[in-house]
């Protein structure tokens, strides 16, 4: 049997169930809307980021290669070739770009693994970065080629390389997010030690250089600088032996990481679920049925690996909040509450679809003699008591890295119990109108409809907008910032009351949607 | 050469033992019922010898092709009916179908006239733009049944495949059925419904708790008038009659 003909399945299937899913999902006015809009996007983001690599790098290559005249562009170009396909892998990958199939489907079919991998590799252009960025990459090779016939072979043939490298990158890195989802507290533990241990080994350096006006960091880039014209895919464009020394080199480590890229992926969907024989966990009890889905809740949400990495946000927090963007601003007053705002605003995505992970369950909830509002109070309270444990996590990475006054730790607890009521209300409206199954298995939050997609980030920054700018108001006032944020978030707990109410409601309204959409 | 051949087939998860030396042998143009009870191996055996799973120990074959030396192979002459179906679910049909054609080497033109021939004996008629999603059970049923047909398997496993099919469907199924026997497919078929095997396979195996109870004829199965239920629940033996307090 031909190879072409499994692949064009999976690519025709990918790209079918993509156009299916948002024409369900914005019905045909909104589908158009989405065209008009991409369309739009295209032509203002795309275009102008297309013209920049092809007709810049014409120009830049002429310089470099026909004229000469250009002090390491050619440098430029290898690094180029090599850092973009890694960005846009590493990108595309985290963003769930790759594997928008059920793999299991995969193995009752009369085809290799080769052969499978393969159109999984292509159908990573479905994800816009690696579609963008691969038409950047041939563009520029192309350009090039033009530019300076001299060098045409070697630059269209890396401009190939380079996206073969993205796909598989992105492959590779999807497979890896899963992975660590999967061994999350050995994770958990690297996460939480290696920032405290990077810290530790890098702030004397960074004090010496302080003292020395910065002397090694010179030197540094001049190194890094000598290393990047060692790359292969700069070497490639080197005149003798080098080329030839640097083409092999790349082609050498594309192929390493197709092949690693390969072995992973294929090791990760070719066991079954079935042979997995650990011990099958105790049944959940509990005393009150708000409390039981609570827990149901609870524990569906730490048994996904959407909740397991939803863990990882804090860590990113600190080190991003309270080291980098704490460095470059100066306004340390702000980097606690920031940290906390940061990780209430990454995990909006479960908060807008709540039944998501309870896959066909979502039928059994709504069979059970309960009201719809005590579903959703239960659902709140099991999404409250996962992100306590995250904010208890950060409220001991800052105390341990940064020993932040409990004054500012109270406002940034105060602020996110604000974001967390407000969230929760617009998510519960949300997980109803547009709910979409999750899978408990995979990190992606993918197929996000764009509805809901903005108004996760409105209701965010929103949020983030008024709760931090009464935070600004009350620095500014005689009232002390926590009593007025503490008023503030008692205030959102009662807004929250009758959006509850008019939430349920929707919800009794609404079952067949969620049922249909998720179970 | 046989149809499909199980050697000393055993299957192990972690501890427990779902499968247990199974060995059993079906000529071609056979019609296969495999009964059990829930949790007796049934499931596991049509997984393992579909590919979908490794046995732990033993061996297997299909039309004369070892399973874990030639798969690919082996896959192109069956046809799987699963019993949790795992369709697409955000596909059309006819896209779905297209899908799984393309994935068996069907040219389009053949796929579009073979779906068109199965979804009319079926009847099953969903609207252009309706997901696999919005189908009812049945319909996915019967989708589930088209796409193991598609291809033109020698060797077809259906799990379940009559549950929650109404009446009619369910009298052209087993049409469709009895007449891919007279043409040489061999059938394998798994129900809990006891009346349908009865009356639809000539042969039957009873599995429990991963051992085969029995295999054969069955007439020469039964004792003289006693239903297929009677020999089962005799085999792996009924449960205990309860009082409902409650009730």
């Amino acid at each position: 049997m031909a190879v072409a003909s499994p692949i064009r399945a999976v690519l025709t299937a990918h790209f079918e169930s993509t156009v299916n899913r948002m024409r369900k999902q914005l019905g045909r006015t909104g589908f158009i809307g989405l065209l008009f809009f991409l369309g739009v996007f295209a032509f203002v983001g795309v275009v102008p980021l297309l013209l920049l690599a092809t007709v810049g790098s014409y120009f830049l290559a002429r310089e470099a290669f026909v004229q000469h005249t250009g002090h390491g562009l050619d440098v430029m170009f290898g690094v180029g070739f090599t850092v973009l396909p890694l960005f846009g892998g590493l990108i595309g990958g985290v963003s769930g770009g790759s594997q928008q199939l059920a793999w299991e489907q995969y193995r009752a079919y009369p085809v290799t693994p080769r052969t499978l991998f393969l159109a999984e590799l292509v159908a990573g252009f479905g994800d816009v970065t690696a579609a963008v960025i691969s038409l950047m990459l041939l563009g520029a090779g192309a350009a090039v080629a033009l530019a300076a016939p001299a060098h045409a072979l070697a630059s269209v043939v890396l401009a190939i390389e380079a996206v073969v490298l993205m796909l598989s990158v992105q492959l590779l890195v999807g497979s890896l997010a899963n992975r660590l989802a999967q061994r999350l507290r050995f994770a958990l533990a690297v996460l939480l030690v290696s920032p405290g241990v990077f810290i530790l080994l890098v702030r004397p350096w960074l004090e010496k250089e302080e003292r020395t006006g910065f002397k090694s960091s010179r030197h540094a880039w001049e190194l890094a600088s000598t290393l990047a014209a060692w790359l292969p895919s700069s070497m490639t464009f080197q005149p003798g032996a080098r080329a030839w020394l640097g083409a092999a080199a790349q082609a050498l480590a594309v192929g390493a990481v197709v092949v690693t890229a390969a072995v992973m992926l294929w090791r990760e969907h070719a066991s079954s679920p079935d042979d997995s024989g650990g011990p099958v966990a105790p049944p959940w009890t509990f005393t009150r049925p708000v409390l039981g889905i609570a827990r149901l809740q609870l524990v569906t949400l730490l048994g996904s690996h959407l909740g397991k990495g939803a863990f990882i946000l804090p860590v990113i927090a600190v080190v991003l909040l309270r080291g980098f963007v704490a460095e470059l601003t100066g306004r340390t007053d702000w980097m606690v509450p920031g940290a906390f705002l940061y990780t209430s605003f990454a995990a909006t995505g479960l908060a807008f679809n709540q039944f998501g992970l309870d896959g066909h369950g979502v039928k059994a909830l709504f069979l059970l003699p309960i009201t719809e509002q005590q579903i959703l109070k239960g659902k709140q309270l099991g999404y409250a008591g996962w992100q306590a444990m995250q904010v208890a996590l950060l409220v001991v990475l800052l105390g341990v890295m940064h020993q932040p006054s409990l004054e500012h730790v109270a406002i940034g607890l105060l602020l996110f119990v604000c974001l967390f009521f407000l969230q929760g209300a617009v998510g519960q409206f949300f997980s109803t109108w547009l709910p979409r199954r999750l899978s408990p298995t995979s990190m992606k939050n993918g197929q996000v409809p764009i509805t809901v997609a903005l108004a996760s980030l409105g209701t965010s920054l929103g949020g983030m907008a008024v709760f931090g700018g009464a935070l600004f108001g009350l620095r500014h006032s005689p009232i002390p910032p926590v009593v007025g944020m503490a008023a503030l978030a008692l205030g959102c707990f009662l807004a929250s009351r009758p959006a509850l109410r008019f939430n349920a409601r929707f919800l009794a309204e609404n079952r067949d949607r969620v049922i249909e959409a998720v179970g | 050469m046989t149809a499909l051949e199980l050697s000393h087939v055993t299957k192990r998860f972690g501890e427990k033992l779902a499968v247990d030396d199974l060995s059993l042998t079906l000529e071609p143009g056979s019609f296969l019922g495999l009964v059990g009870r829930n949790g007796a191996g049934k499931s596991t055996t049509l997984k393992m010898v579909t590919g979908l799973i490794a046995p732990s120990s033993g061996s297997i074959s299909v039309l004369g092709k070892n399973v874990a030396e030639e798969p690919l192979a082996v896959k192109r002459q069956l046809g799987v009916m699963p019993e949790d179906m795992a369709l697409l679910e955000m596909l059309t049909g006819p896209q779905y179908l297209h899908f799984v054609g393309r994935m068996y080497g069907v040219d389009d033109h053949d796929i579009t006239r073979r779906r068109v021939e199965l979804f009319e004996a079926l009847d099953l008629e969903p609207g252009p733009k309706t997901l696999i999603g919005e189908y009812s059970f049945g319909m996915k049923k019967k989708l589930a049944l088209c796409s193991a047909l598609l291809h033109g398997p020698k060797l077809l496993f259906l799990d379940e495949p009559f549950e929650g099919i109404d009446a009619v469907t369910n009298r052209t199924i087993k049409d469709i059925l009895q007449g891919l026997q007279k043409k040489g497919v061999t059938l394998v078929l798994t129900s809990h419904i006891l009346e349908v095997v009865e009356k639809l396979c000539p042969l039957i195996a009873i599995i429990d708790e991963g051992k085969l109870k029995g295999f054969g004829p069955l007439d020469s199965l039964r004792r003289q008038g006693e239903s297929l239920e009677a020999l089962f629940v005799g085999l792996v033996g009924g449960a205990s009659k309860a009082e409902l307090s409650w009730l």
